[in-house]
């Protein structure tokens, strides 16, 4: 156990890793002067060559890349990314102000998207006439095909502009959370609708489920007390998938919604090329990726007593 | 020797007085009536506040932002360019524009308390020069001061600053509110890490707001000043004292219908930054628009005068004439959106109209210059000579939706004479390095209300926006044509302002302007939306009526 267990955790490792890499690559190796990114894209015909050394200098752009590698890394298993170019914050205290923000649109988002997929799949399940169970069937690959920009700002224009229920922008309060986290839980929900169906369906036809029913048990009892249990565990391995998709599905949200978050970070940073923040936001996503996977990967053996003996062999 | 400048204190005759109409008599947004004091506004903006530093933020809606925390030494006249008093009472400069030398107002304070005073002036302009190191501060300002030599305190509220090379334009870069411009922060700021400036609380300037909340990404908020009481005479007109609003925040509001959908349902106050194509829809449904070209370059295409086939006077000709400014004007811009008529915006002082004759829109003419020059049409359809092909590369600005169709109809007005032109509509992600080596058609539009900009963009050692080589014959007359309008000033500059035009439509062809942009405020009850001659919000004299 402890072999697979450290494993895994060099997996993890290298994940990260490899993240920092190849961004420490991409933005600063490969730009020709990444001072240039100092200066909005229009003005950077027009910058003093002293004022480039200047920044070079200030910012160690100017050491050979391997040292200038080997200090961010230094500096990053500090959690130190430097500062964001466009406002001189620290990147780890930008990321750590907008973190609680996508922790809870992520969290309510991810319940409701758990509430949705096991309605769908219950009520399946549950009812007896075929055309109504497959019409409720088609609902998640519909939900999966849905572009999420698409359904955010159409619900943001039914319940927010024209209805009035709930604020457009912000993320003050639980009221400012609710349109955004049912726009985030839609597209999120219909993976999980999808799994969950086809294990309630297959596991509905066991025969233990028959020995339940002979057992003389009625349909809502089974469902609850044998269906459910059995085919909810292999949701588990999702949570790895879902975790990353409820991050770049905070990318778009938390911009329709003009909320604070990681994902807006990001998107701004992209977008203004601050390259601090853009490469702490990507290490932190990997870490959060990594981290959960891991806990997923030694969840399994726990949960399922069969898993046990593979990791000898892993 | 010195000269001393006109500075009479600006007229009444500038505030808005009648209800609905804006001071120069244009119809556009909610003017005059009797302010209200007080009042809590939202308004909903494109792009996030990405510094509260107005020294080294560049962004435009930062810009915007600290335009209201901070006072200039000088204020320029949107209309007609003319300088009045702000900070400083007067100004003089010696003959050759070397030395410049400000008398302040004796009664300035930043919202810290400390006194505004010359060595105020000395500190905040070195720090912007020169940056510091230690602190994290980028020395941003060189590319817009000029040939700064230093500054120098005369007497408390006397300060002088000198060039060491002749800066005319340097008044107006003491007025201007754009990226770049001149501002004051407390000694309190400019002594702490630049990491530190997020804080609300740290920041302090003389305007009539200060920050008082500030989320990135989400929200910012300006709260008035109570004991402001010295806004320039010209704008403020008979309004002394502070702001009529108590606070302002703005809601950085990426999508465009969230603004517009914002403002309706009544979650804000004003939406900026409003798209053209939203523009009738607004006006239809009862909104005032409060709108102002931005001053500056007109959007262009940046010849590139290094690389083959634009470096042909005949082609930049042919492009030129090909682009049909007049039929953009009357069927892709919108109403807040002009017609360009020139390198700069008609708003500049010393435009001139040359839409009749080198921006002159004329299919046939356009053939001609490339039959005459020997561009031969190919098989393919594209024109070739010597080997070199019309194949070229251009590139737009994304954020614009009205650039990317008015370059888009002159791509294939282009095509139609026999010139390929392969558009990207943002090229963020490549370097400038490489734009400069591959791109014969470069995007660029930057605000100014002054004709500097002509220079400082497109002089070969300035901006040298037309990449003009080395070895370019003409090189060295062009750049002393250039130069000559940081030589001059007042009405003298007229006739320098005219040439430089010529030079740059008529005699070199450096550029191939579309059209005028314009930025655009949408609300229902707030009056007085003022955009500066850098078409940055002040808020100094806005109010809510309910």
């Amino acid at each position: 156990m402890l072999t697979y267990v450290l494993l895994k955790f060099g997996r993890a490792v290298l994940v990260v890793w490899g993240a920092f890499t190849a961004t420490y690559c991409l933005l600063y190796v490969l730009p020709a002067s990444p001072a240039e990114l100092f200066f909005p894209p229009d003005e950077r015909d027009s910058i003093d060559p002293e004022v480039v050394a200047q920044i070079n200098h200030m910012y160690g752009f100017d050491l050979p890349w391997w040292q200038q590698y080997l200090s961010r890394v230094w500096r990053a298993l500090h959690f130190d990314f430097g500062t964001s170019i466009s406002n001189g914050q620290e990147v780890s205290s930008a990321i750590g102000d907008v973190l609680p923000n996508t922790i809870q649109l992520a969290l309510v988002g991810i319940a409701l998207a758990t509430i949705f997929a096991f309605g769908i799949a219950w009520f399946t399940t549950y009812v007896e006439w075929p055309w109504l169970r497959n019409a409720i069937a088609t609902v998640p690959p519909l939900l999966v095909s849905l572009p999420g920009f698409l359904l955010a700002l159409l619900i943001l224009r039914v319940f927010s502009f024209q209805l009035g229920w709930f604020p457009p922008v912000g993320s003050e309060g639980f009221n400012t959370l609710i349109l955004p986290a049912i726009s985030l839980a839609i597209p999120v929900s219909g993976p999980i609708a999808q799994l969950l169906l086809r294990n309630f369906l297959t596991e509905h036809s066991s025969p233990y489920v028959l020995t339940a029913y002979s057992k003389g048990l009625r349909k809502g009892r089974v469902i609850r007390t044998e269906v459910l249990r059995n085919s909810s565990l292999p949701a588990l391995t999702q949570v790895g998938i879902i975790t990353g998709e409820l991050l770049a599905g905070a990318v778009l949200i938390e911009t329709i919604y003009s909320r604070a978050g990681l994902g807006r970070l990001m998107q701004q940073a992209v977008q203004v090329e601050d390259i601090p923040v853009v490469q702490g936001v990507v290490v932190f996503v990997a870490l959060v990726f990594a981290t959960v996977n891991f806990l997923v990967d030694i969840a399994y053996p726990l949960v399922d007593p069969r898993l046990r003996v593979i990791p000898e062999r892993v | 020797m010195a000269l001393l400048a006109a500075c009479s204190p600006g007229s009444a005759e500038n505030v808005p007085t009648s209800s609905g109409d804006r001071p120069d008599g244009a119809s556009n947004g909610l003017w005059g009536g009797t302010p209200v004091e007080g009042g809590d506004i939202k308004i909903a903006v494109l792009g996030k506040i990405d510094a509260l530093n107005p020294h080294t933020n560049s962004s435009y809606a930062a810009t915007n932002f600290t335009n209201n925390i901070i006072d200039r030494l000088v204020f320029q006249d949107r209309d007609t360019g003319a300088f009045s008093p702000w900070l400083a009472t007067k100004w003089e400069y010696n003959a050759d524009f070397t030395e410049f030398t400000f008398t302040l107002r004796e009664d300035v304070t930043f919202s810290d308390g400390t006194k505004f005073n010359a060595q105020s002036v000395v500190n905040n302009l070195d720090r912007i020069v020169k940056g510091d190191v230690a602190l994290g501060w980028t020395p941003v300002g060189t590319t817009y001061i000029g040939p700064y030599k230093e500054a120098t305190v005369v007497s408390e509220y006397v300060v002088k600053i000198s060039f060491t090379a002749p800066n005319s334009s340097f008044l107006q870069a003491t007025a201007n509110s754009g990226t770049g411009g001149i501002s004051f922060l407390s000694d309190k700021t400019l002594q702490l890490p630049l990491s530190k400036l997020v804080d609300p609380a740290n920041v302090h300037g003389t305007g009539p707001f200060v920050v008082t909340e500030y989320k990135p990404n989400e929200t910012a908020t300006l709260t008035r000043r109570d004991d402001y009481k010295w806004a320039p005479a010209a704008l403020a007109g008979t309004h002394t004292g502070p702001a009529y609003l108590h606070s302002i925040t703005y809601v950085t509001t990426p999508e465009a219908s969230v603004r517009v959908g914002s403002l309706q349902s009544g979650a804000v106050d004003i939406a900026y930054d409003i798209l053209p194509t939203d523009e009738p829809t607004l006006t239809a449904s009862g909104y005032a628009l409060t709108y102002e070209t931005n001053p500056g370059f007109c959007f262009v295409w940046q010849f590139n005068l290094s690389l083959p086939g634009t470096d042909d006077i005949a082609v930049r000709r042919a492009i030129v004439a090909a682009t049909d400014r007049a039929g953009y004007k009357r069927t892709l811009l919108s109403n807040s959106e002009q017609q360009a008529k020139s390198v700069i915006t008609h708003n500049v002082q010393g435009w001139a109209d040359y839409s009749e004759t080198a921006l002159k829109y004329d299919l046939e003419a356009a053939k001609k210059y490339l039959d005459d020059a020997g561009w031969v049409l190919g098989p393919d359809g594209v024109r070739a000579k010597n080997g070199v092909k019309l194949n070229l590369k251009a590139n737009g600005n994304n954020l614009v939706p009205d650039s990317t169709v008015t370059y888009q109809a002159a791509q294939a007005a282009l095509k139609s004479i026999g010139i390929n032109v392969e558009f990207t509509e943002n090229t963020a992600g490549l370097s400038v390095e490489e734009i400069n080596r591959t791109y014969h058609l470069r995007n660029i539009n930057r605000g100014r209300g002054d004709a500097a900009v002509i220079n400082t963009t497109l002089n070969p050692e300035r901006g040298n926006g037309a990449l003009i080589p080395k070895d370019f014959p003409d090189r060295q007359k062009i750049v002393d044509r250039f130069q000559k309008i940081d030589t001059v000033i007042g009405d003298d500059r007229l006739p320098v302002i005219k040439d430089l035009q010529d030079l740059v439509l008529q005699d070199y062809v450096l550029v191939n302007p579309t059209f005028e942009p314009s930025q655009i405020a949408a609300t229902k009850n707030v009056y007085n939306i003022y955009q500066d001659a850098a078409d940055r919000l002040l808020f100094y004299n806005a109010y809510l009526k309910k």
